[in-house]
């Protein structure tokens, strides 16, 4: 089920109602109904994959058990790595057997031998980078001792299959989501209002700028041997903000009914295009993953400790494992080690961690040094995003030939004025909340009520007016 | 104190959303509304040449003529991706297509384009894509080119009470509502919810009725059609285009299809074929331009031009057998 759609928009007030109405009295009935929803909206898609949810349920609910009861050691670490490579295992199959089938074909044909091998027609069961990363999360930090097994598999399996971030996150981590399982949720007003002004964000930022910027995207990145630089260039800057709508705004909209039902999920998103160095860029996007990456490969990997070789090493893993994990596609590795190449010359200086605080704290603008910082780390990132897009390596090469040609500095044959005016009022919207969790976030003064519901009933009826006119999925439930 | 904030926020929701509207209906900030498709005519060389008369028949060519609307014009399909394209490559052979679909036309129209080109073109095939909106013109049709245009609701001038008229006037003033209702219908039509008193309501239930004028026109034009065409030893295809967007609810058509079945019954001069049952089960999503509108994409002019080049061939190959037949028995002749 898609959240833009008519369907979700039928699903959720029903949810709503009885889950706050008729299951209120009973928390163990209240989390039985989330589990019921959660496969409800993910059978929606296609039923047959429930059961791999459900089986990395049982097999995690199994394990964190023996985990607990289980002193010795090394026992326990075989545990760990039942769970593990049974999670990544089915993670691989779905998504990678085809991409190292391929590669392997090639690299042998390469030293003479040909292997007739045939790929299979594997169908990606949406969100399953998502929720392994979920449930290994549970695993882990109880093997570390870091969180209590839970005994309760109602409200395990409503963690592991939580609807509103079950297909493309946040990827909650066990010891923040499933403790809230745990305790009886009330009816917060104001958290309910909070939570429908950020769903209302996010559906914005997916259909008005995402959708519509998708649009000409994919009209510029498919023809791109047809149009000059200029246009190239602008293709990939609306691209940049298709994927940030597209994704930011569906953890907007996770987190939004998340709040709905009660629960607290961690910022995923927090205004990336405003950060003055690669760094900063990565401490503010897709914050769940990284931060996954960071705890649970980055540091047992040794993190920032040791020798400058074994430092850069990890970083370079951390990077290519991050863009292997968004598709079975050397683009998305290519990326990854860009990124990696971005980031290391301002962590070997040990300047990664100059920018912590919000850029122009306090200031309605920011001052040159870092308009210039925030639009390097833009120019950057944008180049970036070009392998990101690109169907494969040569498409990406000669995309970016394409772009380095005369026709730079010719004017664009593509120009829509308006969407790029909407981009503007986007940015400006990010701009002004970038010290808070979203957007339309609302404002703390008194005095700005009236602008705060002014701004709340111009994104609404954006919404109604500016939509694409099909609904188009998340690009994030590829991954 | 509440109630008046309630109602100033409430007035400012709608003030809001009527200048958006606006602005957009004024600017068309995003270039793309989502009804709209792309319509490029494409200019033909061979049309221009039967025009001027200048045009000679080749024997050894099969001639094709096209009738109809954008919705086989091609409206939002790149030119070679379009029905006579792909018609023209599927038959290989040395084939010439006239296409002379136009967006906008009306049954009206095509009539009249069918009269004036087959006399110069002399086609063996005459394909009709027939849109079940087609019927909407205006009888008796002096100079018309255009059909009637589906308008929205007409504004109410006669006087009304009460709240009535204030909801009236408020509806013929607002943009919004109209675009706002206009959307709910589109929406609710593309689930398969038809307003009963909506326009599509309308043509697929009550304008084909037996004692529609327009539906007796319609009837009447089209027997000239396959007269003519069989005068002149042509084939008559007449294809009813399906609604792309609501393949999955041919249900809303069951009526209208009805009607075109008795008629066809009626006439055996006519090769008929129902585009529905070409993309029997199939989901819309994977042949519609755009959910708002039934424009058929690239694939289903494909699939169209499919069908149809394999019944020319199959007529080819049986005409081409009995003259083979002919021939044969001839030479049993004595003399």
């Amino acid at each position: 089920m898609l959240f833009n759609s008519i369907d979700f928009a039928i699903f959720l007030p029903i949810v709503f109602i009885l889950y706050w109405f008729v299951t209120n009295k009973n928390l163990k009935l209240q989390n039985l109904l989330i589990v019921i929803s959660s496969y409800i909206f993910y059978g929606w898609w296609d039923w047959r994959f429930l059961s791999l949810i459900l089986f990395s349920t049982i097999l995690d609910y199994s394990i964190g058990i023996s985990l607990s009861k289980q002193v010795n050691q090394n026992k326990r670490k075989m545990l760990l790595w039942i769970s593990i490579l049974m999670n990544l295992g089915f993670l691989g199959f779905f998504k990678y057997y085809n991409f190292f089938l391929a590669n392997f074909m090639t690299a042998f044909s390469f030293f003479g031998t040909e292997i007739n091998a045939n790929s299979l027609n594997i169908i990606l069961p949406v969100g399953i980078s998502f929720y392994t990363f979920q449930t290994l999360s549970y695993t882990i930090d109880v093997y570390k001792r870091q969180l209590e097994t839970t005994k309760d598999f109602i409200a395990f399996s409503a963690f592991v299959s939580f609807f509103p971030q079950l297909v493309a996150g946040p990827i909650e981590r066990a010891t923040n989501l499933l403790p809230q399982f745990y305790t009886k949720r009330y009816f917060d007003y104001s958290k309910t209002v909070d939570g429908m002004r950020q769903i209302l964000w996010g559906l914005f930022k997916k259909i008005v700028i995402a959708d519509n910027c998708a649009q000409y995207a994919n009209i510029i990145f498919n023809n791109s041997s047809e149009y000059s630089g200029s246009t190239l260039v602008l293709g990939a800057i609306f691209f940049t903000f298709q994927i940030y709508g597209d994704f930011s705004g569906y953890s907007d909209i996770a987190i939004g009914t998340s709040r709905l039902f009660g629960f607290n999920l961690k910022q995923n998103f927090a205004f990336p295009y405003f950060s003055r160095d690669i760094a900063e860029f990565w401490r503010r996007w897709h914050i769940s993953l990284s931060s996954w990456f960071r705890d649970y490969l980055y540091i047992p990997l040794g993190g920032s400790r040791g020798r400058t070789k074994n430092k850069i090493r990890n970083v370079f893993i951390i990077f290519l494992v991050s863009g292997f994990w968004h598709g079975a596609n050397w683009t998305f590795i290519i990326w990854g080690a860009l990124n990696a190449l971005y980031f290391l010359p301002i962590f070997i200086t040990n300047n990664n961690r100059n920018n912590l605080n919000i850029v122009a704290q306090g200031k309605y603008l920011p001052n040159l040094k870092e308009f210039l910082l925030m639009s390097l780390t833009f120019i950057l990132t944008v180049f970036a995003w070009i392998f990101f897009r690109a169907e494969n390596i040569g498409h990406a090469i000669s995309y970016i030939n394409n772009i380095f040609s005369p026709t730079l500095f010719e004017s664009s044959e593509i120009f829509p004025l308006g969407l790029l005016l909407l981009i503007l009022f986007f940015l400006s919207i990010e701009w002004m909340n970038r010290n808070k969790q979203y957007g339309l976030e609302k404002f703390n003064k008194q005095k700005f009520k009236f602008l705060d519901v002014l701004l709340l009933f111009t994104v609404f009826w954006s919404i109604v007016i500016w939509n694409s006119s099909k609904e188009v999925e998340f690009i994030y439930f590829q991954f | 104190m509440k109630a008046l904030n309630f109602f100033f926020y409430t007035c400012l929701f709608f003030l809001v959303g009527e200048l958006i509207i606006r602005i957009d209906l004024e600017y068309d900030i995003l270039n793309n509304s989502p009804y709209k498709i792309e319509v490029k005519i494409e200019e033909s060389e061979l049309r221009n040449k039967i025009e001027k008369g200048n045009f000679i028949p080749n024997p050894n060519q099969t001639r094709i003529l096209v009738i109809g609307d954008s919705y086989i014009n091609g409206g939002g399909i790149p030119i070679e991706k379009r029905f006579s394209k792909r018609l023209s490559n599927l038959l290989k052979e040395e084939t010439l297509i006239l296409d002379i679909s136009r967006p906008s036309n009306s049954t009206l129209d095509n009539y009249n384009s069918f009269l004036f080109y087959q006399e110069k073109f002399k086609p063996q095939f005459v394909f009709w894509a027939y849109n079940f909106n087609d019927i909407l013109y205006s009888i008796p049709p002096i100079n018309s080119s255009k059909k009637t245009e589906i308008v929205p609701p007409k504004r109410v001038s006669r006087k009304k009470i009460g709240l009535k008229k204030y909801v009236s006037q408020l509806y013929s003033f607002s943009e919004l509502t109209r675009y706002v209702s206009s959307k709910i219908q589109k929406q609710l039509k593309f689930q398969g919810i038809v307003v009963p008193i909506g326009e599509f309501y309308q043509l697929t239930q009550k304008t084909y009725l037996e004692t529609n004028k327009n539906w007796i026109d319609t009837k009447k034009k089209l027997n000239v059609v396959s007269q003519i065409c069989k005068t002149n030893q042509s084939k008559f295809i007449l294809y009813k285009m399906p609604e792309f967007n609501l393949l999955n609810h041919s249900n809303l058509f069951h009526s209208l299809d009805e009607k075109f079945v008795n008629y066809i019954n009626s006439n055996k001069n006519i090769t008929y074929y129902n585009g529905i049952n070409d993309f029997e089960n199939e989901n819309s999503d994977k042949f519609m331009l755009s959910k708002y509108d039934g424009h058929p994409n690239e694939l289903a002019h494909f699939r169209i031009a499919k069908k149809i080049a394999e019944y020319i061939m199959g007529e080819k190959a049986r005409t081409h057998n009995n003259i083979h037949k002919e021939q044969e028995s001839d030479l049993l002749l004595p003399y």
